[in-house]
């Protein structure tokens, strides 16, 4: 039985026809809606793949550019290398306006190697999961030196798509070049290069692999690195202070100087170096206190060199410059608050291969709760005996001029002059089998000091002893590292002073006594340098760190026959230090 | 080591006697001493960096390596060089003999024309025509023989030339 009526399927038809064209209008927007997306694909596809080759053009253009700039450098070297024997000037010119060429040039080669990734990181953007414009990426870090990113891509890519030819050999160049003797890292880019140049090699087409002179040559020196090494510690151990010839172009840094600025934060336990079991001074409520202490920094090192007059052959001179400003503020105890500003040149100048003069001069102002409270002027004249890479001595005498700006008595007049004579010796007791650095290195010191001040009360004679071990007890083998290295150090320094002149009474006998007493200073100490940064690596910052913290434990004990002199003293000293 | 005991309770007659042995300590205490060449713990401000480092023989790798592009001067063997020379000879031959056969060819004309010049007129001719020879000879093929000489003095040809290429990175389907 038909249980609709006619009516009933008119309008079933016309619902129907309402669903069909429900139906037809999805299928359109769905079109539509999948052209559009097609083309709109397509569209990005071609963006693309124009970036891309707009990114290769640019980063072939610096390989071309970058090729002339090394041409020219190797020019410059070659020139320099003729003058040296006997300064030609001429030679020494043509070299320097070869040097200015070369650097020009490089220059312009990494303009370009920075046009490609510009080029390269937009097509990423388009097309994020495509590998090429990612190795093109990588590709133009590895040209513009920044190698531990240019790792990241390639590493990423080889993942991604697995190892092809041109991965292999631009993985091979960035970790040969961003590491050095002793580091897996340099081990495996030696691997790469080799895999590299078997395949090109069996390939029968050599064409095929237009790097293969290349990744030959970087094998090569790098195989050559260990041993490179070793002669070139051999000639420092026979010969010290011969200078290279040319001497290596210096880093080139940001700014002239090499500047710090680093925060700390410390403890203090006797601010005022309160004597044992005394009671505090009226107005002061503790004797400890947390402090800030802010560091800013200039260096600058300058390396000179001029020719032996014994042998053939130049020696080394070598020019630093230090500014250091310290400001300590104490939480509890502001009266104490500090500034410490010190300026200093010293000039090294070799006199034989082994022995070199140096002579150090510094002055230094200070400041306590805003008043000048003292300056220090010295002048520093040693012989510098360096035997070998692993033992240095130092024989010095140092004129200090203090003068005190507290309110003073003739008889407690500080002004006046000090006397030291040092013997430093340094040794290194055990050095690192793959790059000959010192890890742990021995320092003794002796000293002996005797002053002249206008007031009789602060005449003395001082002894001084100090003996530090140094362990490094890692070091990066690569530039990738984030830590770099990290230093331990204990040193204990003691020293005896008797004063000259009888000022003292004392409450058991009639006559006066001569003050003595003897100071005993433990420190411990950590140093980590992180964040290698090729751009700051110069004579003042030889590892190129960015990054510095330090952690440092003092303890300060003085017997004195003066009870108020005798007091225990612990610093805790934290800080951070950003070089740039 | 410790000699020194403490005698008794010291009064102090007179007010600060050690502002001299103050100034330098608290200059230690601040990690920038500098009456001394060695310091105490770390250097942590530099200070003695001057006196205290010298016995580091590390070089960093980056110092290591040069440019991975450096090309290296390779020294042309003999029978490159040769080959260059002669080759040089030859284009300078080239060059001599369209001089040469461009007076000739005027030469030529001027007997055919039975022109009657004075021997200095001839002479001047001569250079002149050898010069405009050369002169088109060198439009033409100077920059071959640039090529050669820079080749000659750079010691190497620039087909030889080493340097980074980059790999075709989209490749065609």
């Amino acid at each position: 039985m038909n249980r609709w009526s006619a009516a009933d399927r008119k309008g079933t038809t016309g619902f129907w026809f309402a669903v069909r064209c429900v139906h037809l209008s999805l299928l359109y927007l769905l079109f539509f809606a999948s052209y559009h997306r097609a083309f709109g694909e397509s569209d990005n596809e071609g963006a693309y793949k124009r970036a891309v080759l707009r990114g290769q053009a640019q980063l072939e253009k610096s390989y071309v550019i970058g090729a002339a700039a090394d041409r020219k450098a190797g020019d410059a070297k070659a020139a320099a290398k003729a003058a040296c024997p006997e300064q030609n000037d001429a030679l020494e010119t043509s070299a320097k306006l070869l040097n200015d060429e070369a650097k020009r040039l490089a220059e312009e080669a990494k303009a370009f190697a920075e046009k490609a990734l510009k080029e390269f990181t937009y097509a990423e953007t388009i097309m994020s999961e495509h590998s090429e414009a990612i190795f093109g990426e990588g590709l133009s870090l590895l040209q513009l030196k920044e190698y531990c990113s240019a790792i990241r891509k390639i590493e990423w890519v080889r993942k991604a798509k697995g190892p092809d030819p041109e991965t292999t050999f631009a993985l091979g160049n960035a970790l040969v070049n961003s590491s050095s003797v002793g580091s897996p890292e340099l081990k495996t880019g030696i691997d790469l290069l080799g895999d590299y140049i078997r395949r090109a090699e069996a390939s029968g087409n050599p064409q095929a692999y237009p790097n293969l002179a290349i990744a030959k040559r970087l094998k090569e020196e790098a195989e050559a690195k260990p041993k490179q090494l070793v002669l070139e510690a051999k000639r420092s151990d026979d010969e010290p202070n011969l200078a290279l010839c040319p001497m290596p172009i210096p880093g080139k840094t940001e700014l002239p100087f090499t500047a710090s600025i680093s925060s700390a934060i410390g403890y203090n336990n006797n601010v005022i170096a309160l004597g044992r079991s005394l009671p505090l001074p009226n107005g002061v409520a503790q004797k400890s206190s947390f402090y800030n202490e802010s560091t800013f920094a200039l260096a600058r090192d300058i390396s000179m060199s001029h020719p032996a007059s014994s042998s053939s052959g130049w020696l080394t001179d070598r020019l630093s410059l230090r500014y250091i400003f310290i400001a300590d503020t104490f939480q509890e105890l502001p009266t104490r608050d500090r500034l410490l500003q010190t300026i200093s040149g010293s000039y090294q100048r070799a006199i034989t291969p082994k022995l070199a003069g140096l002579v150090k001069i510094s002055d230094q102002l200070l400041y306590i709760d805003q008043s000048i409270f003292s300056n220090v002027f010295s002048a520093q004249e040693a012989l510098v005996l360096t035997l070998n890479t692993r033992w240095k001595t130092l024989l010095s005498y140092y004129l200090v001029r203090i003068d005190g700006f507290d309110p003073s008595t003739p008889a407690t007049d500080p002004d006046g002059f000090t006397h030291r004579a040092e013997l430093a010796q340094t040794v290194a007791l055990i050095q690192d089998k793959d790059d000959l650095s010192p890890l742990l290195a021995f320092t003794g010191q002796y000293g002996h000091e005797w002053n002249e001040t206008k007031g009789i009360t602060g005449r003395f004679e001082r002894d001084d002893l100090l003996g530090k071990l140094e362990w490094k007890g890692f070091h990066a083998r690569n530039r990738c590292s984030f830590v770099q290295g990290i230093t331990l150090a204990l040193s204990d320094q003691w020293q005896p002073d008797r004063y000259t002149n009888a000022t003292f009474s004392s409450s058991t006998s009639n006559g006066l006594f001569a003050r003595a007493e003897e100071t005993n200073a433990v420190v411990f100490a950590v140093s980590l340098t992180m964040w290698y940064d090729d751009s700051i690596k110069s004579a003042s910052l030889p590892e190129g760190n960015r990054l510095e913290t330090n952690f440092s434990y003092r303890h300060t004990t003085r017997d004195s026959n003066v009870n108020s002199k005798t007091y225990d003293q612990d610093i805790f000293l934290a800080s951070v230090k950003f070089n740039f | 080591m410790k000699a020194i005991i403490a005698l008794a309770l010291g009064v102090l007659i007179s007010a600060s006697a050690g502002i001299a042995q103050d100034a330098r300590e608290i200059a230690r205490e601040m990690g920038a001493d500098t009456t001394t060449s060695v310091s105490p713990g770390t250097d942590r401000n530099g200070v003695h960096r001057d006196t205290e480092t010298s016995l580091e023989s590390r070089q960093h790798a980056p110092n290591l390596l040069e440019a991975a592009q450096a090309s290296k001067a390779k020294k042309q063997s003999k029978a490159q060089r040769k080959q260059l020379l002669q080759k040089r000879e030859s284009v300078l031959k080239e060059r001599q003999t369209a001089a040469e056969a461009a007076v000739a060819a005027v030469k030529k004309t001027e007997m055919t024309e039975k022109m009657a010049l004075t021997p200095a007129e001839t002479a001047a001719n001569e250079a002149l025509v050898r010069k405009k020879a050369e002169k088109a000879w060198d439009v033409k093929r100077r920059k071959e023989l640039d090529k050669i000489d820079r080749a000659l003095k750079e010691g190497s040809d620039d087909s030889t030339e080493v340097r980074l290429h980059a790999p075709s990175l989209l490749k065609p389907k």
